[in-house]
């Protein structure tokens, strides 16, 4: 809760904090993306291949998104058993082999590369701020819905796509 | 101020009607406006903002959560179009941190440090708007806007002033074309209220006030016009009457005066000023006493004070007046107090000039006790003298003498020189005694040739040898006319006044008898009065027939003969009864003694009337009790004396027994001689006019014989004409006797009476009086007078002229 309750600009401070902040990010992301309706019992976020957050993450468990109470998984890779409603794509996975395109499925990774290998939203490091990139044409592909709130504080960019 | 307002001109105050409501309504709308549009313009203009830092608040959430400045930065430039906006703020969650803000170029304003408790408010023209930027249900930050609308204002406010200019104008616009229908009120009572004071001012009450319109003003002036047309008409009216009271006092023909209790004149009228020649104004100089006759101002002075203690009445009195040209004026002064206005002891005077009345008056008793032949003292005034001596007598216990005068020659020279020279002898004998007596003594004419003297504080003895001087005085007398030469004797009768005396008749009756024994004597002398003197005059004079008639009144002892009258004209013809009434006297020896002998005394001693009672009740008594008398009876003449005219009784006796009787009153002729008639002329005619109204008839006897005026004949309302038997027993050989006779009938016929002529004593006079129209004949020719039972039809000269 207290991860939550810091304000982004305090993700300038120690490094260990930047999975903190990224944390917020992923939570924040419910606020201004919109997943298409479709019968869930829990807002699945999964953590697929490294993870960086360490228990720092856990915390997020005790929220809800879209009135659903949010879940963490952490997967080795994306798999169809397993529905990922926001799929965090650790660093040493590689994106295009795990089936980003999943519908209905918001993928976030790190730094640009992630956007050129088709993922959707990418956590870019610039005078020690985070910044997000977005493949906007991606996630549209998905079928998720991203407010334009959040299209004014992020960078778009053009970027593979699994056509 | 209501009052202020009260007291301001109607026009002023139409004018205040019509501004006040406009002004105030402007005034309020004014505020009204701009109040709406002040609390309007700040709800708007908040509402706005609100909206505005809304989506602010909005776009900038994800700024915020992603800590993009400049995002945030470009959302609040954006409002950098609204002028207003100096300063726009976003601040983190905890308000106490500046995220971004917006500051106007060259704006003093920034963004406060913190804006915790601030809220959305208005501070003057500053309106500083707070809107929290919720995420979910969490408070993300806060838009802090401040805007300045001064100049909003300033043009709202310019706006509304416009707004209010435009009203203003409106409305005097308004009121200046309201202006000529507020004169439609104002204008026609300015008229009113200047007619008004004019008519006031100069009491013109011909002026009108000028009628504008037919509205209630118009009503207005209408009535106030015909109310004016009353105050006219009885203005007028009152000045009418003004005047007509000011002539009847100013013309008054008597004059007035009001004065004070002093006398002051306090006015008078215009007579008076005339009268007295004196301005009105002069006169209120003066005093009421400048004007009386000196004698007669204690009088005056008592009059006033007699008014003014009985004031309710009116007070009379006769002054003496100075008039203007020095004159002795008479007044009879009317005066009464002025009670009214408190003026208490103000008398109005009114002044009656009565000196022509009073002269009259003292001229009329001046001649009531003098005799107008010799200018002496009368009989009644020496009757009056004699019973004031009396009473001196019992007051201061004198003595005084009563002379009666006689002449003895008179009768002589009356009757050869005739009245004229007798009345010349009387007048100088008249003044010849005066002057010949003493000074404190009192002559009078008694009648005829008697006079009488009055002798004050005088002994019998005394007045012998006074009344010795006044004989040989009147021996000494020489009387001429014509050229002859007449001596005159007197005989004078002395009776003393003292306390045997018993009463003033009796004095006279005295001195009368006295004068009679001094006749008998041998006249010429003096006598004084003994008892026996009476008994003589008593038998000698007329005296004695007093008592005669007296008793023969009592006794019956008088007869009535009749003496019959006949027509002239209609001679022959059948005809009642006509006849003169005669009375006789039987005396104790059964002697009918005719009435030459007692009617002098019964006239002298005023025993006449009780004789012509006794005549009309004993003819009346006659005519009611002889059977068949009345029937024959075609009138019957009764003579009256001239003292009965004067008996006040008379009339209502004469009535009395026409009722008593049953007498016909057109069957009774009154007989009245012209000397008679002619003495008591207004009570004579009194006298005829009510007997005639009756229905009674009148003769004038002895007519022709006092050779009075025939112009006494108009106003004697008589029916017969008696012919004097002098001038008809002469009538064949006189001829002025013919004409006297002629002339008579003539004017009587003319004056439509029927004429009877006396004396015929035969047939030649009877047909002489026939041929001259005479209407009937009394005489001894025709018939004798004889006892009224012997009375017969007579038919004179009838076998002769047939």
């Amino acid at each position: 809760m207290c991860l939550l309750c810091l304000p982004p600009s305090y993700a300038e401070s120690p490094p260990i904090d930047e999975y903190k902040i990224k944390a917020g990010y992923l939570f924040n992301f419910t606020k201004f993306i919109t997943w298409s309706e479709e019968s869930f019992e829990t807002f699945n976020i999964c953590i697929v291949g490294n993870d960086p957050f360490g228990e720092s993450i856990d915390p997020i468990e005790q929220r809800t998104a879209f009135n659903l109470p949010i879940k963490l998984f952490r997967l080795t890779a994306i798999s169809k058993e397993q529905h990922c409603h926001i799929a965090y794509i650790g660093t040493g996975v590689n994106a295009k082999s795990t089936g980003l395109h999943n519908k209905n499925m918001l993928t976030v990774g790190e730094e640009a590369a992630f956007i050129a290998q088709g993922g959707m939203i990418a956590f870019v490091k610039r005078q020690d701020k985070i910044k997000l990139q977005i493949n906007l044409k991606c996630l549209q592909k998905s079928g998720l819905k991203i407010s334009a709130k959040l299209l004014e504080v992020v960078e778009i960019v053009e970027g593979y796509c699994n056509d | 101020m209501i009052k202020c307002i009260a007291n301001l001109p109607i026009s002023r105050k139409l004018l205040l009607i019509a501004v006040f409501p406009s002004v105030l309504s402007l005034l309020v709308v004014s505020i009204f406006i701009l109040v709406l549009e002040i609390s309007e313009f700040q709800k708007y203009t908040q509402d706005d903002l609100s909206a505005i830092a809304t989506i602010i608040a909005n776009r900038s959430t994800a700024a915020l959560i992603y800590n993009d400045k400049k995002v945030a930065q470009e959302n609040l430039t954006a409002i950098s179009t609204l002028p207003e906006i100096q300063v726009a703020c976003l601040y983190k969650k905890d308000d106490k941190l500046v995220f971004a803000e917006f500051l106007r170029e060259h704006s003093t304003w920034t963004c406060p440090l913190s804006i915790e408790d601030h809220v959305t408010h208005f501070t003057n023209t500053h309106l500083y708007v707070v809107q929290p930027i919720m995420v979910d249900t969490e408070q993300a930050g806060t838009v802090y806007i401040h805007a300045n609308f001064t100049a909003a204002y300033w043009h709202k406010i310019q706006f509304i002033g416009l707004l209010s200019l435009v009203l203003l104008s409106v409305s005097i616009v308004a009121f200046l074309l309201s202006t000529p229908l507020l004169r439609l009120i104002s204008a026609p009572i300015s008229k009113l209220v200047a007619a008004a004071e004019a008519i006031s001012a100069s009491h013109d009450y011909s002026l009108r006030a000028v009628k504008s319109n037919d509205d209630e003003l118009g009503v207005l002036v209408d009535a106030f016009n015909a109310l004016i047309t009353t105050v006219e008409k009885q203005s007028l009216e009152v000045i009418q009457a003004k005047n007509r009271y000011i002539t009847l006092y100013d013309d008054n023909p008597s004059m007035m005066f009001s004065i004070n209790a002093l006398g002051n004149i306090l006015s008078v009228n215009q007579t008076c000023a005339q009268q007295l020649g004196l301005t009105i104004e002069e006169l209120k100089q003066h005093s009421i006493f400048d004007f009386i006759y000196t004698i007669d101002i204690p009088t005056m002075s008592a009059f006033l004070e007699r008014c003014l203690l009985n004031p309710m009445q009116v007070h009379k009195q006769e002054f003496r007046q100075i008039g203007c040209h020095g004159q002795i004026d008479w007044l009879r002064v009317t005066a009464k107090s002025l009670d009214h206005e408190h003026h208490a002891n103000n008398l109005l005077l009114v002044c009656e000039d009565i000196t022509e009345a009073r002269d009259l008056s003292e001229k009329i008793a001046y001649q009531a006790c003098h005799d107008t032949l010799t200018g002496l003292a009368n009989r009644s005034e020496f009757d009056r003298y004699v019973k004031k001596a009396m009473e001196l007598v019992y007051a201061d216990n004198s003595e005084h003498v009563l002379c009666y005068l006689d002449l003895d020659q008179f009768k002589v020279i009356n009757d050869t020189c005739g009245h004229l020279a007798g009345d010349e002898l009387l007048r100088q004998l008249g003044d010849v005694l005066k002057k010949n007596m003493r000074g404190q003594d009192f002559i009078a004419r008694l009648g005829g040739d008697e006079f009488g003297v009055l002798m004050y504080y005088c002994s019998l003895t005394e007045a012998v040898l006074l009344c010795e001087n006044l004989r040989d005085v009147i021996r000494d007398f020489r009387f001429s006319w014509e050229g002859k030469n007449f001596s005159l004797g007197v005989s004078i009768g002395v009776s003393a006044i003292n306390k045997a005396s018993r009463s003033a008749v009796n004095l006279l009756k005295e001195a009368d008898s006295a004068c009679y024994a001094a006749k008998d004597k041998g006249r010429n002398r003096i006598h004084v009065y003994s008892p026996d003197d009476e008994e003589l005059a008593l038998r000698h004079g007329e005296m004695q027939w007093v008592e005669k008639i007296r008793r023969g009144i009592e006794n019956n002892s008088f007869l009535l003969y009749g003496q019959p009258i006949v027509s002239i004209s209609q001679h022959g013809e059948e005809e009642g009864l006509h006849f003169e009434t005669l009375i006789r006297y039987l005396d104790d020896a059964g002697r009918i003694v005719p009435p030459s002998a007692f009617l002098p005394a019964a006239e002298r001693y005023g025993l006449a009337p009780e004789l012509d009672r006794w005549v009309i009740r004993s003819m009346f008594e006659f005519i009611a009790t002889t059977p068949d008398f009345l029937d024959k009876l075609s009138l019957c003449s009764v003579n009256l004396s001239g003292l009965s005219f004067c008996d006040e009784t008379m009339l209502g006796f004469i009535f009395e027994q026409f009722d008593l009787w049953k007498v016909p009153t057109h069957k009774i002729c009154f007989e009245i001689t012209e000397t008679a008639a002619i003495a008591n002329l207004s009570s004579t005619i009194k006298f005829i006019t009510a007997l005639r109204e009756r229905g009674c008839l009148f003769s004038l006897d002895d007519f022709g014989s006092g050779l009075s005026s025939f112009g006494y004949l108009k106003n004697l309302p008589v029916d017969y004409l008696k012919i004097d038997g002098l001038f008809v027993k002469d009538i064949l050989e006189d001829k002025v006797d013919l004409a006297m006779v002629k002339s008579i009938n003539e004017v009587g016929h003319v004056m439509g009476k029927k004429t009877i002529a006396e004396f015929v004593e035969n047939e030649a006079i009877f047909n002489l009086l026939n041929a001259l129209g005479v209407d009937y004949a009394q005489g001894y020719g025709i018939g004798k007078p004889v006892l009224l039972t012997e009375l017969k039809l007579i038919k004179p000269f009838m076998a002769l002229s047939k």
